[in-house]
């Protein structure tokens, strides 16, 4: 198949692929809810039939029928249809009659694809099927499939950029057989998960599939515009595979209205419109007739040529970033290098301060996000795969995956929602040994450092030497060179004063000769020098007007985002300067601030708020830092806390007079039904803020936090819904104690392990339904039986006191200020587990 | 009657936000402060703008299944190809010959934002889910209202909405609904796996029974 497919390249002639299936299953004896793939075993001489038909119309790709083929719906140990004996007959059932019919027409090009649907189940974060276990799920079916003689596999009907690559990496790795892979789209054309046309072509070219393209959801006349996306993207054949029109159901029955004729007419209009589309055939409610109307009018016809689109595209499962088309900005901030703050949540595992910089530098304009945890006394290659697993749970931005260690790279390739960006490759050849191997299987642009054995060239011509054997080398691995950047390299002009001139003219260079993208490190410039504002800004301005792409830079830098959307506006990639007005409209200058606040009087020596010095009256809501956590001013407690301690109070007086007093108010309040959850938990957030700043105080002081118990939350298994448990933590937390979060769905297993592991003496559980009610009472049982010396409160909608008993549990709270309640009781009685 | 399957994408409707407040957790008449009232229009202003919502509308015919002797059994029928045996659905349905399979989603990308603020945002969170909540339910409302208005010309009217999960009617329904909508190609509404929740979280499926003008009451029923 695959020299057929370089053939149709070559040739320029059309490849035409079957249509569908389930109409003529249904007519001939397909009842509902009865699973198609039934028939592979059951009623063999049916697909049989319908593949000559489809082969007799002019096909040159049969699809097997295994559309819903997974050990999820056929277990391996069903007694009746298991799945390898349902996807070994759908391939022998296609290939008995394509070897029959070649043999009788032995000038016909006739393949049998493995079909392959989507498993059903969206991947989590956003399901909960997990990654590997999706690819698992995929290789197996490949697997059985290859063994049994198919041509080639074809993934279609994916609406999910992330299940979507576990199927095609699951088919790289089971077998060498070509990969096809088309995705359906809504009318919006979007994938249901968000992703538009451009970034699946990248997702997809990058996994190195041999064709792409899209079927289903739509017919050829809706779908004219996707395709046109799809081919002008694409570097490789595009296959389209429409519906006969949009579906209407009458009495209970589908329809599909459009005729044959109608078909092919305006398939041959998509064929001729664009360049790539070298696929054709039909989807749900096209027939034998509507592909030999299509073969009809196309087989003596020339096809458009397959040319390649030289854009450099990144993608994440939301969205994309096009960085050949303008300048972007990569936010800097997830990097431990010199950010103190940073460094201390990776060592402390805390994945929200990671999240938290990474959702600011969206907020702040970023395109893509620079991802690097690289820290001596972590484990990388577990943090850097867990951070951009969650990254890309919160965030829609493509992501750079950023380290030297290529245990790490590749884990985080593996499981990124898309086609990633690397940082980075050089010219070392043990470099380009390791990293292109990668890139080659997972897809990625990769950042490419102009250094190599002998080090950083002090020349552009040296720098432009080192370019040049990178490309070399992935000219070899066959990666193309529009998905190589180059990072010029910034060194600071403190110790040589030619160094930012050297890099300059580099980007230049780069940009005329090549026309490829490029990347700086922007700030290292100024390192050593005094304003580095000032230094950077200029530079970052420069090395824009000489071409640079991405500039990786502080999107929370108004000055450095002011140059990008200065020089955005000022080189006419901002149309009207709309982008610039929205950013800028009704600011002013920091200098203007200043002078207003000085005239205004505002801006006092002591930083403007009157002192906490209500310690000790009866109202705490009137002091100024009790009132902000009563009123739940965030921003406002942490600037508070900060100057409680500047002024030398101490930081558990500060917890004991303000941060508890201030709760219980709130907690009260929320108790008697006078306050209201959001209340409270804005309260709890800015509490938390107090606490961050105590926390970080006690910690330079060399003083732990005190605990005073630790709990175990948990969503049971079956449930995703992890919002309850998410206020019992908060607010348990707040009160001082130290949670252990195993998140949602969790087996009772886990629970178990954890208690004992950690020496946790309460849990706490949560489910939404009454039907994962159950998973609590298992959760329950297996702690008993465990013999773990542990009380077990639950919570969640559809509880109640006498369902609580029911289950065994210990008690029933009924919202989180009653699960605090209970710890701090439990705790009391029990001193000897705090 | 019409057994057609209609889909929708975005209409105009109006979010009721006392109805928000109630999700959020507010008791009574209890309103939110000045500042939870701009962190809900943040909310609904976000929701707007990230959710891609859609619905499916399938008329079908009811048709009671006969037991020994005959007779038609009130909890035990076909809405369309959907089969069911629930006492408190057929409750919801008596007298109606047809039914409104009906099915709505927010899209991932809300869950997307409700997994940003669940991780960093608690109170935001909360409201988010409120704001996600009370949109849909208002987006199934207004298909309700301009359904409603179809079929007063016939002097037909509407019952009130039944979801999987009421009472007897249980969530072990949701997969068949799903599939009698093929929700997971239309919608993209799919189950998680190894449960009975529905993915995207903001989804909603439910029952309209199509009744006779004037009958659109269900007396209440003992379980």
């Amino acid at each position: 198949m695959k020299a057929f497919i370089e053939k149709s390249i070559q040739n320029q002639s059309y490849i035409f692929f079957d249509g569908g299936m389930g109409t003529y299953l249904q007519s001939h004896g397909l009842e509902q809810g009865q699973l198609p793939e039934t028939f592979n075993l059951d009623k063999p001489q049916v697909l049989k039939d319908l593949a000559k038909l489809y082969l007799e119309a002019g096909a040159n790709v049969i699809n097997t029928n295994t559309f819903g083929a997974n050990r999820l719906k056929f277990p391996m140990d069903d007694p009746k249809y298991p799945i390898d004996k349902i996807v070994t007959s759908a391939v022998e059932n296609a290939k008995e009659v394509r070897d029959a019919y070649v043999k009788e027409h032995p000038d016909r090009d006739a393949f049998v694809a493995l079909d392959i649907g989507p498993t059903g189940k969206l991947l989590a974060p956003l399901g909960n099927l997990d990654f590997e276990e999706a690819v698992s799920i995929f290789k197996q079916v490949i697997s059985i499939g290859a063994k049994a003689g198919a041509d080639l596999v074809l993934i279609e009907t994916m609406s999910d950029s992330y299940e979507l690559k576990a199927a095609v990496l699951a088919a790289k790795e089971a077998c060498d057989l070509p990969v096809i892979a088309t995705v359906i789209f809504s009318e919006n054309g979007k994938l249901l998960t968000g992703g538009e046309p451009k970034g699946v072509v990248a997702l997809l070219e990058g996994l190195g599939v041999d064709a792409l393209g899209v079927n289903c959801g739509l017919g050829p006349v809706e779908m004219k515009g996707i395709v046109a996306d799809m081919a002008a993207a694409a570097s490789i054949p595009v296959v389209v595979n429409p519906n006969a029109g949009l579906p209407r159901v009458e009495n209970g029955v589908t329809y599909f209205d459009v005729t044959p004729d109608e078909f092919s007419k305006t398939m041959v209009e998509i064929a001729e419109a664009n360049n790539n589309v070298l696929g054709l055939g039909g989807c749900c409610g096209t027939t034998p007739d509507h592909i030999r109307a299509l073969v009809d009018a196309l087989k003596d016809k020339k096809a458009n040529p397959v040319e390649p689109c030289e854009d450099t595209v990144v993608s994440s499962g939301m969205g994309h970033v096009v960085l050949s088309d303008h300048p972007v900005v990569i936010g800097e901030r997830i990097n431990p290098t010199g950010k103190k703050k940073m460094k201390q949540a990776l060592v402390d595992d805390d994945m929200e301060y990671i999240l938290n910089e990474g959702v600011t530098e969206e907020e702040n304009g970023a395109h893509i996000l620079d991802v690097n945890v690289g820290l001596p006394e972590i484990d990388e290659p577990a943090m850097l795969k867990r951070a951009i697993y969650e990254l890309q749970g919160i965030c829609t931005l493509p992501l750079q995956i950023d380290t030297t260690d290529m245990v790490a790279m590749e884990g985080a390739m593996r499981i990124y929602n898309g086609k990633p960006m690397i940082n980075s490759v050089n010219g070392k050849q043990e470099m380009m040994d390791a990293v292109f191997p990668l890139v080659k299987k997972y897809g990625g642009v990769v950042v490419s450092l102009l250094l190599d054995e002998d080090g950083i060239p002090d020349s552009v011509e040296g720098r432009m030497k080192i370019a040049e054997k990178i490309y070399a080398n992935a000219d070899k691995w066959g990666i193309p060179r529009k998905d190589i950047v180059f990072d010029a390299l910034v060194m600071t002009i403190s110790t040589d004063s030619s160094a930012a001139k050297i890099t300059l003219d580099t980007v230049r260079r780069i940009t005329e000769e090549y026309g490829a993208c490029t990347v700086l490190g922007v700030s290292n410039v100024s390192f050593g020098l005094p304003r580095r504002d000032l230094i950077n800004t200029a530079f970052y301005t420069a090395a824009l007007n000489n071409g640079l792409t991405a500039g990786i830079i502080n999107p929370s830098s108004k000055a450095m985002m002011g140059v990008y959307y200065s020089f955005m506006a000022i080189r006419g990639y901002d149309a009207q300067c709309l982008n610039f007005i929205d950013h800028f409209a009704g600011t002013v200058s920091p200098e203007m601030q200043l002078k207003k606040a000085l005239e205004s009087g505002s801006l006092s020596a002591a930083g403007g708020e009157e002192n906490d010095t209500a310690e000790g009256s009866g109202d705490i809501s009137k002091t100024p830092l009790g009132g902000a956590i009563v009123k739940g001013l965030k921003d406002k407690c942490g600037k508070l806390t900060e100057e409680q301690i500047k002024s030398g109070t101490d930081p558990l007086d500060i917890i004991n007079h303000y941060i508890v007093p201030a709760l219980d108010v709130v907690g009260q309040g929320f108790e008697k039904n006078t306050i209201f959850l959001p209340q409270l938990l804005m309260s709890a957030e800015a509490a938390q803020a107090c606490f961050d700043v105590i926390k970080n105080e006690l910690k330079s002081a060399g003083v732990e936090s005190e605990s005073k118990g630790k709990v175990i939350v948990a969503t049971v298994k079956g449930d995703i819904h992890d919002i309850g448990k998410n206020i019992v933590k908060v607010l348990l937390e707040n009160y001082s104690f130290d949670v252990i979060d195993l998140g949602k769905d969790v087996p009772p297993e886990v629970v178990v392990e954890t208690a004992i592991k950690e020496n946790v003496h309460l849990i706490g559980l949560s489910a939404l339904m009454t039907t994962t009610v159950v998973s609590m009472e298992d959760t329950i049982k297996a702690l008993r039986e465990a013999k773990v010396d542990c009380e077990v409160c639950v919570g969640g909608a559809v509880l109640n006191q006498e369902y609580a008993d029911m289950i065994g549990a210990d008690a029933y709270c009924k919202d989180a200020m009653q699960t605090v309640r209970f710890a701090e009781e439990y705790f009391a009685k029990h001193p000897e587990f705090v | 009657m019409k057994y057609e399957t209609q889909r929708l994408g975005k209409i105009p409707f109006e979010i009721n936000r006392r109805e928000l407040y109630i999700y959020a957790g507010y008791r009574g008449t209890a309103t939110p402060d000045e500042a939870v009232l701009s962190l809900i229009e943040e909310c609904i202003q976000e929701v707007e703008e990230a959710s891609e919502i859609r619905g499916i509308l399938k008329w079908c015919q009811i048709v009671h299944e006969k037991d020994d002797n005959g007779n038609e059994m009130d909890d035990v029928f076909f809405i369309g190809d959907f089969h069911v045996k629930s006492q408190a659905l057929g409750k919801n349905l008596k007298g109606c010959r047809d039914a409104i399979l009906v099915g709505a989603t927010l899209s991932p990308s809300i869950d997307l934002l409700l997994h940003r603020y669940s991780r960093l945002q608690i109170t935001k969170s909360v409201l988010m889910q409120a704001t996600a909540a009370a949109y849909i339910e208002a987006y199934l409302d207004e298909i309700q209202r301009m359904v409603k208005k179809e079929l007063a010309p016939e002097g037909l009217s509407l019952r009130p909405r039944f979801s999987p999960g009421f009472a007897d009617f249980t969530t072990e329904y949701q997969a068949p609904f799903l599939e009698a909508l093929d929700a997971g190609r239309t919608l993209g509404i799919t189950l998680a796996h190894n449960s009975n929740m529905m993915v995207p979280s903001k989804s909603v499926t439910a029952v309209m029974g199509i009744c006779k003008a004037g009958t659109e009451a269900v007396a209440p029923m003992k379980m």
